[in-house]
């Protein structure tokens, strides 16, 4: 079981790259999961946000929100997050939305709708081709636990007015059917376009 | 389905032929080679004109027929402005399948083109063609993935009535040109119908791009099956007083088919090699084995399936490409044991092979019955032509092993052709 200061330092590493250091987070965006076994995770929940300006949609809590009320109330614009784990109310609670992003009353639905004793949400935010959406491909588990969640590249819809070569900011919120402290790391990641589910997952499903 | 895999899709169901040409993507992988320097100019000097292979087909599709398959492509490009979609990516893939077709209509078929290779080369731009087309309808809400289905389903049924109501006719005369006639048409059928199978996996979710990828691959099935079609109907009308071969054509690929049936599984790469005396992994001779073995194994594959579908026509031409590799086969394992195929210290073997190779195929061309000849000719020729074309491009990594390889394939398969030829012909006179 993950101390919940651990899973705090999480949530406010996460924008900053230390959150790979912390949970063992995939340090590549396109690392395939690590072990030829694993378990297909299929009742998973997803919400995304986007943000067309230079800003993340999502901006973490500042990295010192986790000691104890001690921070420093000067630093400067919060970090955007990039990877998280979020385990309960409060974790969800200390989330930013950039003015401009869109869909945030869904992801803000999805977190409230959360049963933390039970469920977790996974937290990725990465840039993305103006003219392409995040979605998750699959979601899997290792034999340890852990999951990884498999994001892709799909193309938008055709009547968006988009151009091949500019960048917006996505993040996805993915609920994961079991609790925070059913493992000790995650992984998260995109790796381009999205693909038929890897073999090996294709009869292990957990959840069907 | 990415458009590369599209591309190796059309290279397995297009009947082109191009099982032959696999091996070429390795031309860069140079480990194993021993250094040797070849004279440039000696090797810019291989190269050489080609016999003509004729079509082994002895009623080919008519003028208006190939000009009908171009007319449809520029049907379906006519007024396919793909400027109108916001969307860069998804416009530029429209662009792409766009510029493709079109380079279709302004390929120049060289004086050495059959109708019948013309044809075959617009089935794949007729698809690009449609892919543009009902991008756009599918842009402007006038198409559904629904509607493509239901012409999908439409045409996929017609291309299994068309094989499952064939009859092999042909003129009382000439049952050997009649089983070439039917063995592409019935390809084209087949090919026709499997492509235009239900379940096959595509590649976007996009609207516009998967309802065009649907109806891409619709349009790629259709035109095979339409162009069989029509093709028998062309040679339908030549028969004044037709016979039916279909028993004959039975009779001999079950014999064919028996022949070749211990090939059907793929082969043990290492296996081909590890049997010598000395070490021939690494030159021309592992090329020379493992194509030949490549072909016979496709071959034989295509044999028994084809039989087991009751595509007689196509079993015997199946199968007689798999007995000639594995008769080319024997003769070059016996070369390799005795020396031959390893890597020259010169140009000269190489450039010889090449000289060999193409006398192999004259004579093979000289052969009777004829539609056979040509048929199996094929399968030398497209070799040969590969090969010259790297080294006209400058493209030939390791010329000791891969160009003499080719060479070598090319030789060996033309030197063992004549027989069977012979040995099908006589079997389907008798």
């Amino acid at each position: 079981m993950v101390p919940t200061a651990s899973r705090r330092g999480l949530l406010a590493g996460m924008g900053a790259g230390v959150a790979t250091v912390l949970v063992g987070c995939s340090t590549s965006q396109t690392d395939p999961p690590q072990s030829d076994d694993g378990t297909l995770v299929t009742d998973h929940t997803a919400a995304m946000t986007r943000s067309t300006s230079e800003r993340p949609p999502v901006v973490a809590p500042r990295e010192n929100i986790g000691d104890g009320g001690n921070a420093d109330e000067t630093t400067p614009t919060p970090e955007p997050l990039s990877r998280a784990i979020i385990t309960s109310d409060r974790d969800a609670s200390e989330l930013a939305f950039t003015a401009d992003a869109t869909n945030v009353t869904a992801v803000r639905r999805l977190l409230a709708g959360t049963a933390y004793a039970s469920e977790s949400v996974v937290g990725y935010q990465t840039p993305i081709g103006e003219c392409y959406r995040l979605k998750v491909n699959y979601v899997a588990r290792d034999p340890d636990g852990d999951p990884d969640v498999d994001c892709c590249w799909a193309i938008r819809d055709s009547h968006a007015a988009c151009e091949r070569s500019a960048r917006d900011h996505v993040a996805a919120f993915v609920r994961l059917p079991f609790s925070g402290d059913e493992y000790d790391a995650f992984s998260v990641g995109s790796g381009g376009s999205c693909g038929p589910i890897p073999e090996r997952y294709r009869n292990r499903s957990e959840s069907t | 389905m990415s458009r590369h895999t599209r591309r190796s899709l059309l290279a397995m169901t297009g009947t082109a032929l191009t099982g032959t040409l696999a091996g070429c993507s390795d031309l860069n992988l140079l480990s194993g080679e021993r250094n040797v320097e070849y004279d440039e100019s000696s090797l810019a000097a291989i190269p050489g004109e080609l016999p003509r292979v004729p079509a082994a087909t002895p009623v080919q599709p008519t003028p208006g027929h190939v000009a009908a398959a171009r007319e449809r492509i520029r049907l379906l490009l006519d007024d396919a402005d793909v400027s109108r979609i916001p969307n860069e990516v998804v416009r530029q893939k429209l662009d792409r399948e766009r510029e493709a077709a079109r380079a279709a209509l302004t390929r120049d078929d060289d004086h050495e083109t059959t109708r019948v290779d013309a044809l075959a080369g617009l089935t794949h731009p007729r698809s690009e063609a449609m892919f543009v087309h009902a991008g756009l309808a599918a842009f402007d809400e006038a198409l559904s993935a629904g509607d493509v289905e239901a012409r999908r389903d439409r045409h996929h049924r017609d291309a299994e009535a068309f094989l499952a109501d064939y009859r092999y006719v042909g003129p009382p005369d000439d049952v050997v040109g009649a089983l070439a006639e039917h063995a592409r048409i019935v390809d084209w059928g087949q090919t026709g119908a499997r492509i235009a199978e239900p379940n096959r996996h595509h590649e976007y979710e996009n609207t516009v791009l998967h309802v065009a990828e649907l109806a891409q691959d619709v349009e790629w099935g259709r035109a095979y099956a339409a162009d069989a079609r029509r093709l028998r109907e062309g040679y339908a009308s030549t028969l004044d007083d037709p016979r039916t071969y279909g028993n004959r054509f039975s009779r001999v690929a079950d014999t064919l088919v028996t022949d070749v049936g211990a090939y059907v599984e793929p082969p043990e790469w290492e296996a081909l090699t590890s049997e010598f005396e000395r070490k021939v992994e690494n030159t021309a001779g592992a090329e020379l084995l493992e194509e030949l073995a490549r072909s016979r194994w496709s071959g034989a594959q295509n044999a028994v399936e084809s039989h087991d579908d009751a595509l007689h026509a196509l079993a015997v031409v199946a199968a007689m490409r798999a007995i000639t590799a594995d008769r080319a086969f024997a003769a070059a394992t016996d070369v390799i044991s005795d020396g031959g195929y390893g890597v020259p210290e010169s140009v000269a073997p190489i450039a010889a092979e090449r000289t060999e190779a193409v006398e192999g195929l004259r004579a093979l061309l000289d052969t009777s019955p004829a539609p056979l000849a040509h048929r199996l000719a094929r399968y030398v020729r497209i070799p040969l032509r590969n090969a010259d074309e790297q080294v006209r491009r400058d493209s030939v990594s390791a010329p000791g092993r891969f160009l003499y390889g080719q060479y070598a394939v090319a030789n060996r398969f033309a030197a063992a052709a004549p027989a069977v030829v012979r040995r099908v012909g006589d079997a389907l006179e008798a």
